[in-house]
């Protein structure tokens, strides 16, 4: 590589500024593994979760990590659920202008699907509702929740979205699931405060029995609140699509 | 011959360095593209890379899956699930903030017709 006979010098300045690139990114990565390599490979020892996993039990829940997620970090979880309710707003702010003035979907550019891939969506849609749906009941049970099954429930109504032309998310009930969702969970936050026996906000009210461990009744609060987390990631999540598809077509006015 | 790799420490070494490699693979990738939604790519392979790190460091061989399935019924010998749960949380932030960031981007676009970073000049001092 000699920058004398090339013909394009800036191109020569372009291929040192990525050999430096590479070589910053490259000590960084040294630095980082050695430090990682030295004192990281043991692993955590007598750790948060160690003790959370021997009081797993009591909360009656047979997945700890569902355990944590709502019962001990029930917290955590609630101001996660508003960072997504804001970014949600965002998006709609956004694209929230066109809104109104946007003219049906049908925009001449874009092709409608074909028959194989509208009856294929219409007949995945009920499938992939079903499928959210135990994944959110049963987040107490096995590996899912309500994020994960939120998602799952978002995906059918974002697949319809984009295959069917005239298919539209009713605006209100998607703002009124939002946030009696969101004002359940406060509440379920609340009563676990007001509520004698527990005295802790989030506090797990309803009777949860040991005995009834692995049950699809069990675990007390735990299951109510990650319904209500479903509905929210599942709401807003298709909000967020929708709003981005509304504002791809209000490109052309 | 290759019992060695099951034991803690090589399989934590494993973890750390492809997460790290991943790391870094898309910091490069966010210094060197110009273009805004290649930017939000790398951001989003980073993110990626620090959930594995976290899991993979959490997660000793040998230990299951903290769930009572399959007749198990005490948590012992289970694996943490605070990082999994941590990584739960930041899985749905960055899925939230990557959609604002790329909403921004789009509007962005709109707004100026340009994508290339190295051309946003609108708050640079006269």
């Amino acid at each position: 590589m000699t920058p004398k006979e090339s013909p394009l010098p800036l191109r020569a300045r372009l291929r040192i500024r990525t050999l430096l690139l590479l070589l910053l990114c490259g000590w960084l990565f040294l630095l980082h593994a050695g430090i990682l390599l030295e004192h990281g490979l043991d692993g955590p020892r007598a750790t948060v979760g160690d003790a959370l996993l021997e009081g797993a039990a009591g909360a009656g829940s047979a997945n700890a990590v569902t355990t944590v997620v709502v019962s001990y970090r029930g917290f955590d979880t609630l101001g996660e659920v508003t960072v997504l309710f804001l970014a949600a707003t965002g998006v709609g702010l956004l694209f929230a202008h066109r809104r109104g003035l946007t003219p049906p979907r049908d925009h001449p550019d874009t092709t409608p699907a074909s028959e194989m891939i509208v009856t294929g969506v219409r007949l995945l849609f009920p499938v992939l509702l079903l499928f959210g749906v135990y994944v959110v009941v049963h987040g107490h049970l096995s590996p899912g929740g309500g994020f994960q099954g939120g998602v799952i429930i978002a995906t059918a109504f974002v697949l319809r979205l984009l295959v069917e032309r005239d298919f539209r998310l009713h605006h209100a009930t998607v703002r009124l699931l939002e946030s009696l969702s969101g004002s359940g969970f406060v509440l379920f936050g609340l009563l676990g405060l007001v509520i004698a026996s527990t005295g802790t906000f989030l506090g797990n009210f309803l009777p949860h029995p040991t005995a009834a461990l692995g049950d699809l009744v069990s675990a007390g609060v735990i299951p109510l609140i990650y319904v209500l987390v479903g509905i929210k990631v599942g709401a807003e999540v298709g909000a967020i699509f929708e709003d981005m598809l509304e504002g791809r077509t209000g490109e052309g006015t | 011959m290759l019992e060695f790799l099951d034991t803690p420490r090589a399989v934590h070494g494993i973890y750390a360095l492809g997460s790290l490699a991943l790391f870094f693979i898309g910091l490069y990738g966010l210094l060197s593209r110009r273009h805004l939604l290649k930017v939000f790519v790398s951001l989003a392979i980073m993110e990626l890379a620090v959930y594995l790190l976290f899991i993979g460091l959490a997660t000793t061989p040998g230990e299951t899956a903290p769930i009572l399935a399959d007749g198990l019924s005490t948590f012992d010998g289970m694996s943490d699930p605070v990082p999994q749960a941590l990584t739960l949380t930041a899985i749905v932030i960055g899925m939230a903030v990557l959609a604002l960031g790329v909403s921004l981007a789009i509007r962005y676009h709109r707004l100026t017709g340009t994508d290339d970073i190295a051309s946003m000049k609108e708050l640079r001092e006269p």
